[in-house]
């Protein structure tokens, strides 16, 4: 989101075009069992990752679901079923297959629900990790409604205040406003100080963690991002709260527990996630013209506010994603350096071919 | 300046009646608002118990709080609801929105009531609370009309009000666990205890007239956003949400002569929609148990679970009366007498 304000994007890697790495990412899903819309969908959604910007959550993911795939933690074509529904709410299982799977099903139902009810609320128990939390609101804002929603996995990796050792996972937070001359406002944000796939990006690009954002495994900060264990909570105690509020909110309400009830975390092996997704249809609060004309005019207002130095323009959250995303769908992604390249190695074992490779 | 009082929480519910009733409110008005601020002061939470008397009855003699004021009803839907306060004082109208939320919540699944025209509420906490006790994830924000502003990230302007954001989830043999927080780096409130105590301020909380980062709490003027593009984004949501769909106004978008109303979203979701409340209430106990069984940092007496320490400085005060630091009551002293109601503790 906004943290791009103070980031300056490495992009000395290869550039993508979206539709050719949209069809790589489908073709190697599909090369391990994947069904093709469920291979398409989340190859869309990781790509869209990569055009806002947020390569943490892009198709740089790929290497892990793979090798979840490849070791049966995670089933391939998946039959998400819904468990109970009423007035307004929906629960489903998600059969343990890809997040993006039964998050695409249950924000679909969630939005249907909000334009029944005004409010759309469901949940979704044993599921993979569904991607960058924010595809899903921006589904909603794109259909007139706020969109609010939250996961959590196996993984205390959020370090407790006041311990040595995690509380919750550092799980996403987001919510979608709609405007109409500007794209939906987009708060996407762990509760961690970064998140550890952040971490570890830089440690791909050869950087250090940022000071006191991380820990290693016994709870001691470290800049090292492969001794990286847990990472702080944003802001202490708010962030901890946040986390743990979410993250006991989810396991509670889906019955698959927080992280520190989970199974422990094993790389490659079951996520055992839990969704929530909210929709609000603006319309049922005041008329969504007029609600879209009030957010761009909050856009306009803070667009025009004085920078701080080094920074061009004031922005909303997940406004210079979508300037990224505009760019990029244009003229490609260029990638960081070094981040494609365990992708384009697991691809030539699945004998399928990178585009920017050769 | 007056040594700290402790005092006895039942006479500071009567004092606090007593002092809002001699400004106009009735009984059940003057009741209502005296438990959300003795209730904040039980939780240590200062910034919002007894000493915003001074600002409630200031706001009632200019006609900003309105006692009596009639709340009524101007959206219904079967899971949203906006109700226009007309300046009714906070905690009345704040206590019927939750109630409204989690009627409509408990008839489906999740349900929002916006309060336009509202004013100060209190610890938003106290409300996400209230949908808690029954048998509700409870959710609170309000668009503060505060003084102070909170910066928007990346700028040296002030986008946003330093409005709360909270939430409850009930447990069963633990309290409630509580998530509450300003979008700015510290509550303006905890400015101003600052300054009637004399203390000096971390300098990450916000800046001076020349946009300087200050420790002393006099010289501040906007505050930071906390962890600054998550304050904010946090902050954007807050200013959506209780402003825009609450009928206020952005806080960017005012204008400096605004008269600044306050809107309020209270959120409800039926716990058991989704899963049996006595199995939710256990989980969250479970996790809660879990929480604790943490092995503590270096210099830490424990993890305590979010609004853990909240609730133990509660039992504490009520055990053992209220201990209010030195000289925060001074100015409520000068405006109960003004109201010809003798202070509690001289």
């Amino acid at each position: 989101m906004g943290a791009a304000t103070h980031v300056s994007y490495d992009t000395s890697g290869p550039v993508v075009a979206r539709a050719e790495l949209e069809a790589f990412a489908g073709k190697l899903l599909e090369a391990v069992g994947v069904d093709p819309a469920g291979a398409a969908l989340t190859a869309r959604t990781l790509v869209h990752a990569d055009l806002r910007g947020v390569h943490s959550h892009g198709v740089r993911m790929l290497p892990l679901y793979l090798k979840t795939l490849a070791n049966n933690a995670l089933n391939p074509r998946p039959t998400v079923r819904e468990v109970s529904s009423g007035p307004g709410h929906a629960t489903f299982d998600g059969d343990n297959g890809m997040g993006q799977v039964a998050s695409e099903i249950a924000m679909s139902r969630a939005i249907e629900l909000a334009h029944e009810f005004g409010v759309g609320m469901t949940v979704v128990d044993n599921t993979g990790h569904f991607g960058a939390a924010g595809y899903w609101v921006i589904m909603a804002a794109e259909a007139g409604c706020m969109g609010y929603c939250a996961s959590n996995l196996r993984g205390p990796v959020l370090l407790a205040t006041g311990g040595r050792a995690g509380a919750a996972g550092n799980n996403p937070l987001a919510w979608a406003f709609p405007g109409r001359r500007h794209r939906p406002t987009v708060l996407d944000m762990a509760t961690g100080a970064v998140a550890l796939g952040k971490i570890a990006a830089l440690g791909e690009g050869g950087f250090q963690a940022p000071e006191g954002v991380a820990a290693d495994a016994e709870g001691r900060p470290t800049r090292d991002p492969a001794k990286v264990a847990f990472v702080a909570p944003a802001a202490g105690p708010k962030g901890y709260a946040l986390a743990v509020v979410h993250d006991v909110l989810v396991g509670a309400l889906t019955g698959g527990g927080s992280a520190l009830q989970k199974e422990p975390l094993v790389l490659g092996g079951p996520l055992d996630g839990g969704l929530f997704f909210m929709a609000m249809d603006i319309s049922a609060v005041m008329p969504l013209a007029d609600f879209a004309a009030a957010m761009d005019a909050q856009t306009d207002a803070v667009n025009a506010l004085e920078p701080a130095e080094g920074v061009e323009r004031v922005s909303m959250p997940g406004q210079i994603e979508w300037d990224l995303y505009d760019e990029r769908v244009a003229a490609g992604i260029p990638f960081p350096a070094g981040v494609l390249d365990p992708l384009a190695e697991v691809a030539a074992q699945y004998g399928v071919a990178a585009p920017w490779v050769g | 300046m007056t040594d700290s009082p402790r005092m006895d929480h039942q006479t500071m519910l009567t004092f606090a009646a007593d002092v809002m009733g001699a400004a106009g409110c009735s009984a059940e008005e003057a009741a209502s608002v005296a438990d959300v601020l003795v209730e904040a002061d039980l939780r240590g939470l200062f910034s919002h118990g007894v000493m915003r008397l001074t600002l409630y009855t200031d706001w009632i003699r200019e006609g900003r709080m309105r006692p009596g004021a009639e709340i009524r009803e101007v959206v219904s839907g079967p899971a949203v609801a906006v109700l226009d306060a007309d300046g009714a004082p906070g905690p009345v109208s704040a206590a019927r929105g939750v109630d409204r939320a989690v009627e409509l919540a408990l008839a489906g699944a999740a349900a929002f009531v916006f309060v336009k025209n509202g004013t100060h509420f209190g610890p938003a906490a106290h409300w996400a609370l209230r949908a808690a006790e029954r048998d509700c994830i409870g959710f609170c924000s309000s668009n503060g009309g505060g003084v102070a502003g909170v910066l928007a990230f990346g700028s040296r302007d002030v986008a946003l009000t330093n409005g709360p954001i909270a939430w409850a989830l009930p447990g069963g043999r633990h309290p409630a666990l509580v998530a509450d927080m300003a979008v700015g780096a510290a509550a303006m409130g905890k400015v101003r205890v600052a300054r009637a105590a004399g203390m000096s301020i971390p300098d990450d909380w916000g800046v001076d007239a020349a946009g300087r980062p200050t420790t002393d709490p006099n010289a501040l003027v906007d505050l930071l956003p906390f962890a600054g593009p998550k304050g904010y984004g946090l902050g954007i949501v807050t200013e959506t949400l209780a402003g825009i769909l609450a009928g206020a106004v952005a806080r960017v978008n005012r204008k400096p002569d605004d008269p600044q109303p306050v809107g309020q979203v209270f959120g409800a979701i039926n716990i058991a929609a989704f899963r049996p409340v006595a199995e939710f209430r256990a989980d969250v106990d479970d996790a809660i148990d879990r929480l604790h069984a943490i092995p503590p940092a270096e210099g830490s007496d424990g993890v305590l679970a979010p609004g853990e320490p909240e609730w133990r400085r509660r039992e504490q005060s009520l055990a053992d009366g209220i201990e209010y630091p030195d000289g925060l009551l001074d100015d409520v002293a000068v405006t109960a007498r003004g109201l010809g109601v003798a202070p509690a503790w001289s």
